[in-house]
This record gives structure tokens, sequence and C-alpha cells, in this order.
């Protein structure tokens, strides 16, 4: 017989089974004496945890003494940020749109179809809920121009990935021509440098030679300040 | 869009805390305080096993919650990113705890015993009362032996009736991991208990279960 493991069994003690499933464990416990007596352990242990009862929740120092713990002062004019967080949405999209069409240089008809049509439906959205006046509407609208934002952004990133290939292509290229030009930076760096050796050796030779040339002065100082005659 | 905005009504935890984020709402605040101290307080006596250690921990979840509005993501629920806070500072506190030598576990156990008038003066008890709320401070204590991560999973699935799912996104760990601490945590919080469980079932002449570890 082969015994649901104990993570079935958590799932089973939680309510967490489908009932067919849920069927089945309560079958396997009506004919296996092992699972029927572990699960009766963990239900015991279930029942106990039942006796630690806590009384109803304390409320606390009101949020305003925890506002005032935080950095940045609460804001009175809920509304106006609102409807600034709004075009700002619709701004971030508008952005990323341009954005997107700007770097592709052949973006899908179809791609571009959809995204005007969903921004022009944002935007009319944004018209009609200027005329709405609770604030709490506007916060229901922030947050459907954001959401919106979100799903349209994301679709551009799946857009965008397959355009990453051919970018990776491109990269690639360019590098290649960047490290030939290296290569041939690099070459004539060398010639310079033998070049410069080679100067650099002819100089020495000539100074050694002017050296050897001056003749010692009649006044010449002997480093022990007596001259052998 | 239509569907969207009804569908968007009446305003979730993840809208006041968006609004919390972005303008540092006191409204939206205090409706999520209100509607989140209970669970919050609850997890964290469950977790330090006194009432008002709880009640000081769960001030400070939610003084770190607005400090941490900025790192809240949109797109992740607001409870998992609150229980995670709690659990966090409880698991702080009681590392804190055991590092002040004040023996953690007794220290713990006893702490949380002069709770128990608290219990007894909300309710005047009749004897049958009395003999639950012994029952349940023999709980309490077993539980506070209990290492904090099976604590933690009791207390989340148990009692405040997460699913094994949701408890796998506070933990960040698999739904798997989150079942075998589970069992884990029953079998031995069962072992704890054995003796109290054995007088019972003499009172109750009932069989008493035999427990074994898988």
């Amino acid at each position: 017989m082969t015994h649901p493991d104990t993570a079935q069994w958590m799932a089973f003690l939680y309510g967490e089974t489908p009932a067919a499933r849920r069927r089945e464990l309560d079958d396997h416990l009506a004919c296996c004496a092992d699972c029927a007596a572990q699960v009766r352990a963990w239900r015991g242990s279930q029942r106990a945890l039942d006796d630690w009862a806590l009384p109803p929740a304390r409320r606390l120092r009101g949020p305003k003494a925890i506002l005032q713990t935080g950095t940045a002062p609460a804001r009175a004019t809920a509304w106006l940020s609102l409807a600034a967080l709004k075009w700002a949405a619709a701004a971030a999209l508008a952005l990323a749109l341009a954005f997107g069409l700007g770097r592709r240089t052949a973006p899908g008809a179809r791609d571009v179809a959809e995204l005007s049509a969903s921004v022009a439906q944002l935007a009319e959205a944004v018209q009609r809920e200027h005329s709405f006046n609770s604030s709490n509407n506007f916060v229901l609208a922030t947050t459907a121009a954001a959401a919106e934002t979100l799903r349209l952004l994301s679709e551009y990133s799946t857009v965008q990935d397959s355009q990453r290939a051919a970018d990776q292509q491109n990269l690639a290229l360019a590098l290649d021509t960047l490290n030939a030009r290296l290569d041939r930076q690099h070459a004539e760096l060398e010639t310079v440098a033998v070049n410069t050796e080679d100067g650099f050796q002819l100089t020495h030779q000539n100074l050694a030679r002017l050296v050897s040339y001056s003749p010692p002065g009649p006044d010449t100082i002997h480093p022990f300040g007596s001259e052998p005659k | 869009m239509r569907n969207l905005l009804a569908s968007l009504l009446p305003a979730t935890d993840e809208q006041m805390m968006w609004r919390v984020k972005l303008q540092d709402d006191p409204q939206a605040f205090a409706r999520l305080m209100a509607r989140w101290e209970g669970p919050i307080q609850r997890l964290c006596a469950r977790m330090t096993g006194g009432l008002h250690r709880a009640e000081d921990l769960t001030q400070t979840v939610f003084v770190r919650l607005f400090a941490g509005r900025g790192d809240w993501e949109p797109r992740a629920r607001f409870s998992t990113f609150l229980w995670r806070i709690a659990l966090n500072l409880c698991h702080d506190e009681l590392r804190k705890t055991h590092r002040r030598g004040e023996c953690s576990l007794e220290a713990l156990v006893e702490a949380g015993a002069g709770d128990l008038d608290r219990l007894a003066a909300e309710e005047p008890p009749p004897d049958v009362q009395a003999q639950t709320r012994e029952r349940g401070e023999l709980v309490r204590r077993a539980l506070l032996k209990l290492a904090p991560h099976y604590r933690a999973v009791l207390a989340l699935r148990h009692y405040e009736r997460l699913k094994f799912q949701e408890i796998a996104a506070v933990l960040d760990i698999p739904e798997g991991t989150v079942k075998s601490r589970m069992a884990e945590a029953l079998t031995q919080l069962g072992r704890l208990l054995k003796p109290l469980n054995e007088n019972q079932s003499c009172n109750r002449k009932t069989q008493t279960p035999e427990l074994r570890v898988l």
C-alpha cells in the first residue's frame, strides 16, 4: 500500500484538499492503522492549539503618532497629487512608447496599432474620469491607469525581447570591428615603440661620445683632494 | 476599463498601501492599521508568548511599515509584506531576549504568565473556563519551547488561517517545506503535551493516540 506523504496529510488536515482527493484520503485512513494513528495524533495537537485563546486585541496608539515618526511629512491636498500621478502614469506610458518606437527600426505594425489603441483608450478613460468628483474615484482611476501602464509596459518588454536578439547580433559585429581596429592600433604602437627604442639608443651613444670628448680642466677637483703627480 | 474599475471596489489593502507609499496618506494608513493591528498583534503574541510584548511589537511593526513604504512593490500582496515585517521583528525580539541572557525560554514563559490575569480579568470565569485557561497556558508554554520557525508556521496556518501557499510566499520557502515544518511542529507539540493529553484521556476514558515521527 502506498501511503500519502506528510504534505498531503497537512493539506488534508487544514482543508486544502479537493473533495475527490479528500474522499480517497478518508478511505485510506479507514484501512491503514499507521496513517490513522498519525493523523489522530496531529488532530490532537490541533485541538490543543485551539485551547490557547487570546483576548481581543487592544487598539494601539493612533496612526498619527506613527506617521510623525516617518521622514516625509504627510501632504494635505491628496487629490492634487493623485491627479498628478494619473498624468504621470500617462506620461510614463507615452515616454515608453516613444522610446520603443524611436529605438526600433522596424516596429511590428500590429504591436504599434495595439499600443496606440491602448493609449487612446487610456486617454479616453482619463478624460471621462475628469468628471468624477469624489477623491475615491480619483484613486480608482489612478490605480487603473497605473495597472494599464504596467500591462502595456510588460507587453512592450516582450516585444522588446524579440528585438534584443537582433540587437545582440549587431553588437557582436560592432565588437568584431572594434577588435580589428584595436589590433591594428596595437601593431602601430609596437612600430612606434621600436622606433623610439632605436632613437633612444642613438642618443645614448651620442651622449657617451660627448662625455669622452670633454677634456679635464685645470681646476678640476679631484675626489681625494690631492692629485698624485 | 469599466470592469477593471468595478473590480477595484472597495479599496483593497494594496490600493491603500499605494496611497501611503505615494502620498503618505494618513487616512489610508489609519485604515490599514485598523484592518491589520488585530492579526499582527495576535501573531506577535503567538510568537513571543506575551500580550504586552505583542502590543509593543505591533506598534513597531507599523512604524516599520511606514518607514519601509518605499520598499513596497505594488505587485506584491500587502499582507505578505506586512506578515514578513512582523515575523522579522518577532525573530529579532526573540534573539534580543536570548542575547540579553534572560535565558530565552524560561524568561518568555514566565513573562507571559502575568497575562493570564488579564485574560481572567476580562471575563470572570466559572470553573470550566478556568480549566480551559489552564490548558491554554500549558499550550502557550509548550509552543514557546518549539523553535521559532515552527511556531511561525503554526501561528500563520492554524491561528491566522493563511493557506500553505501564502505562508510559503511570506517565508519565501517552498510550499512543501512549509507543510513539513507544520507536520514537525504538530508532532513536537504533541510530544510536549503528551502528559496533558494522557491526563485528559484518563478523565475522558478515551484512547490516547500514540505519537510517532514520520
